[in-house]
């Protein structure tokens, strides 16, 4: 055979084979054999691929929406930790906002001028009650000199560097203040014990003090104006000698959550103890 | 002289932190003394008379930052400082429980010399509270003098390797 009858014999193959396809598929689709036969010879193959395909898709979809949802979820994290440390500080200012207006409203007393001041640490060894204030002689805070919460009496300056101070407080055995009780205007002397609390003591035998009554600073010792809150009465007994009634004194302010506090400033003379000096009761 | 840096140092970076720590963990007055546990640790590390110096400089330091009459802590802590310096002559001192228990007789001594101070200055309210106070303030200062102690060595060589160059 030629190479030109044999270029012509392919070239009718390839025709025929082309018109015979083209004849299946222009008839039924149901004859379409070569077509059923192509189905059947490759769908395996197809559905293997289609099946790897979309495990590899599935898996590389996994993979990006993992990645991101990691994304999401770091940052998502990191805003609630913001926010949570928002809401604290957020807290924590409306707290302190409420202490300052107590003492502001404290502070308002024209009688007697004072100044805030802020707890910067405690006793170092744990025998003694007392603290230390921010502000100093700078300031114009000078040993003795009375400190104050809204709620009431918390001690007195027992030493005053250039811009830090020392408070003894009330329930500490060092302190002595002079008050009354509220009700029945007996007078007595109140000092800490070692056991954490106060005891007012030197109290009238014949006296009427009961559980709950009021103790108010008397003024009467100059060292602190008179009526300020000291704390309520918890308990009544006789003293070891039968002489005098002595009471335990749940102090008003709460000593151990001190965070600022407000130093009365007065002159070297002390507190007014006449009739005219003090606070109304 | 590197002793005396050193000792400085950590008095300086340990007393204005006990004055910040919580007051009351368990309850008032219910606290460790960490000045007391570096004064036995500089006794059982140096020499009597840095012992006896840092334990009487450490002490006065310590009265200015608590409610103590000016000088009782400084000579607390130098009899603290040779007290311990005689039970090392004496005895062998070594070993975590060792140490435990010589920091917790340091503070029950140290304790009942305060309060006996307190006392004779008018001081009421001592009772069984006062006794479980102290005992209890013994305990938590033995049982971190444990971690403290060996953290104070390992500060010791590293700041000794460091300022002799090696």
């Amino acid at each position: 055979m030629t190479r030109n009858s044999r270029n012509i014999a392919l070239l009718l193959l390839i025709l025929g084979g082309g018109l015979l396809i083209l004849f299946s598929y222009l008839g039924d689709r149901e004859s379409a054999v070569l077509e059923r036969i192509a189905l059947t010879i490759f769908s395996p193959f197809q559905k293997g691929a289609t099946a790897v395909k979309s495990t590899i898709s599935d898996f590389w979809g996994s993979y990006i929406a993992l990645t991101d949802l990691k994304r999401e979820n770091q940052r998502l994290r990191k805003t609630i930790g913001r926010l949570q440390h928002q809401k604290e500080m957020l807290l924590n200012q409306e707290r302190e906002n409420q202490r300052l207006k107590k003492l502001l409203a404290l502070k308002a007393d024209p009688e007697y001028p004072s100044i805030v001041a802020q707890v910067i640490g405690e006793d170092a060894v744990g025998f003694y009650r007392m603290l230390f204030v921010n502000k100093g002689s700078s300031d114009g805070v000078y040993t003795g000199m009375p400190v104050t919460v809204a709620e009431g009496l918390v001690g007195r300056v027992s030493a005053a560097g250039s811009s830090a101070s020392r408070v003894f407080l009330i329930n500490d055995p060092k302190l002595s203040v002079d008050c009354r009780v509220r009700r029945t205007r007996d007078r007595g002397i109140l000092t800490g014990s070692m056991d954490g609390g106060c005891i007012l003591r030197y109290l009238d035998l014949r006296s009427d003090v009961r559980e709950g009554d009021a103790v108010v600073t008397s003024g009467l010792d100059g060292s602190f104006p008179r009526g300020l809150s000291v704390g309520m009465i918890a308990s009544v007994s006789k003293d070891s000698r039968n002489l005098f009634l002595e009471a335990a004194v749940e102090p008003a302010a709460d000593l151990a959550k001190l965070e600022e506090v407000l130093v009365i400033l007065r002159g070297s003379v002390g507190f007014d103890i006449g009739m005219s000096g003090g606070r109304t009761e | 002289m590197r002793e005396g840096i050193f000792l400085f140092l950590l008095a300086c970076a340990f007393l204005p932190a006990v004055t910040v720590w919580p007051r009351e963990p368990f309850a008032p007055g219910m606290k460790p003394d960490p000045a007391l546990i570096l004064v036995v640790w500089a006794a059982i590390r140096f020499d009597s008379d840095a012992a006896i110096v840092f334990g009487f400089l450490l002490g006065l330091m310590t009265d200015l930052l608590s409610g103590a009459p000016t000088g009782l802590l400084g000579i607390l802590y130098c009899i603290v400082a040779a007290s311990t310096r005689y039970a090392i002559a004496s005895v062998t001192v070594e070993g975590h429980t060792v140490r435990a228990i010589l920091v917790l007789f340091a503070t029950l001594l140290t304790g009942y010399c305060v309060l006996t101070v307190r006392w004779l200055n008018g001081a009421t309210g001592f009772g069984s509270y006062t006794v479980s106070v102290l005992l209890v303030k013994s305990v938590l200062t033995a049982g971190v003098s444990v971690i403290l102690i060996p953290l104070t060595d390992r500060l010791w060589r590293a700041y000794d390797s460091v300022a002799a160059g090696r």
